[in-house]
């Protein structure tokens, strides 16, 4: 059993007391926790980005937090965001209003994120033939389904466990 | 002739994927380690097939899906398939909902809390899950002690007798341990 990361970014932004009883739940599920961190990193910043960025993946993950009302998170990713070295249209990506502008290849990223990360039960084929249409690899389809995958679940635990906090 | 699937079912149904799984003959070194693929072990779902064209995620994913759903302690294996079910119907996905249901079947040998249109159906509470599973906390090792039906290693270390425990019963008096 593993002990709890002093940087383990979703107990940070959960804002988890160093004592107390939900970090003693969080304790008994170090293992959790590190597993969580090491998919960020993957979903985040993977050594193989593909057709991806890291500068993208960023911008779309502050989006989903955005979206998500969690602007804590959203500050986070805004970090990573600076820390590729970004440019400026994919910088607007991590803005919800901001749709792609007429680049087909960013617009349809931006659409499939939203329609995921806000109505996942709305999906259909067409979105994928979408994607494909904005020539975007099979590959760079499951690449971003993950790190919408991740978000999701990312967010979802920052929520219970803030909930935890403020009930324990 | 195949039709596809709109209504939550407790069968699973053939899933086939809309993007091209990698083929194994043309995968990685790190694919193939990330699929777990032996010589003895070749056979691989179309489902991991699609995630290994992300082989970094796959390979953390997994592990940490699998302690979710099946490490020790807090909720019970059934429990924590009732959740996915949940999940899998806010979500609407005909085929994750199949699978969890499917294997909280299996799991409690009881198929009425999946049927929900059924006229003897129960209504899943969480009052009855608490009830089912009587200490929640952590670091109680009762829930391993019940399954092996062992003496306890902590009472053990404090010097007491060779203990059995009732499945109501915590030896160590938690009181999350008390419920049942």
């Amino acid at each position: 059993m593993s002990d709890l990361s002093p940087n383990d970014i979703v107990i940070t932004q959960a804002g988890i007391d160093a004592s107390g009883s939900v970090r003693e739940a969080l304790e008994g599920r170090a293992d959790i926790m590190a597993m969580t961190q090491a998919t960020h990193d993957a979903a985040l910043k993977p050594g193989d980005a593909g057709g991806l960025s890291h500068g993208e993946r960023a911008a779309l993950a502050a989006r989903v937090a955005r979206l998500n009302e969690d602007e804590a998170l959203a500050a986070h990713y805004m970090a990573l965001l600076e820390e590729a070295g970004a440019d400026e249209a994919v910088s607007s990506m991590a803005d919800p209003a901001h749709d792609g502008e007429g680049n087909a290849r960013r617009a349809a990223l931006l659409a499939y994120t939203d329609l995921v990360s806000a109505h996942p039960r709305d999906t259909a084929p067409e979105d994928i033939e979408a994607l494909r249409s904005a020539g975007i690899s099979d590959a760079d389809i499951v690449r971003l389904s993950e790190l919408n995958a991740f978000l999701a679940y990312q967010i979802r635990v920052i929520a219970g466990l803030k909930l935890m906090k403020a009930t324990a | 002739m195949s039709t596809i699937i709109h209504e939550f079912t407790t069968s699973i149904p053939t899933w086939r994927p809309r993007v091209q799984p990698i083929k194994l003959d043309e995968a990685t070194p790190e694919q193939l380690d990330a699929l777990k693929v032996t010589p003895s072990n070749t056979k691989v779902s179309d489902y991991v097939l699609v995630l290994a064209n992300d082989v970094e995620t796959l390979k953390v994913r997994t592990p940490l899906f699998n302690a979710i759903m099946y490490n020790r302690g807090g909720m019970g294996r059934a429990e924590r398939e009732l959740s996915a079910v949940g999940a899998s119907v806010v979500n609407r996905c005909v085929y994750c909902a199949a699978v969890h249901a499917s294997r909280y079947n299996q799991l409690t040998k009881d198929e009425q809390v999946m049927e929900p249109s059924s006229p003897t159906a129960r209504r899943p509470s969480l009052t009855n899950a608490r009830r089912r599973s009587s200490c929640l906390r952590q670091s109680c090792p009762k829930r391993r002690a019940r399954r092996q039906k062992k003496t306890c290693r902590r009472c053990a270390m404090r010097g007491s007798r060779t203990t059995r425990f009732s499945i109501s019963f915590c030896p160590h008096r938690c009181s999350a341990g008390q419920t049942g």
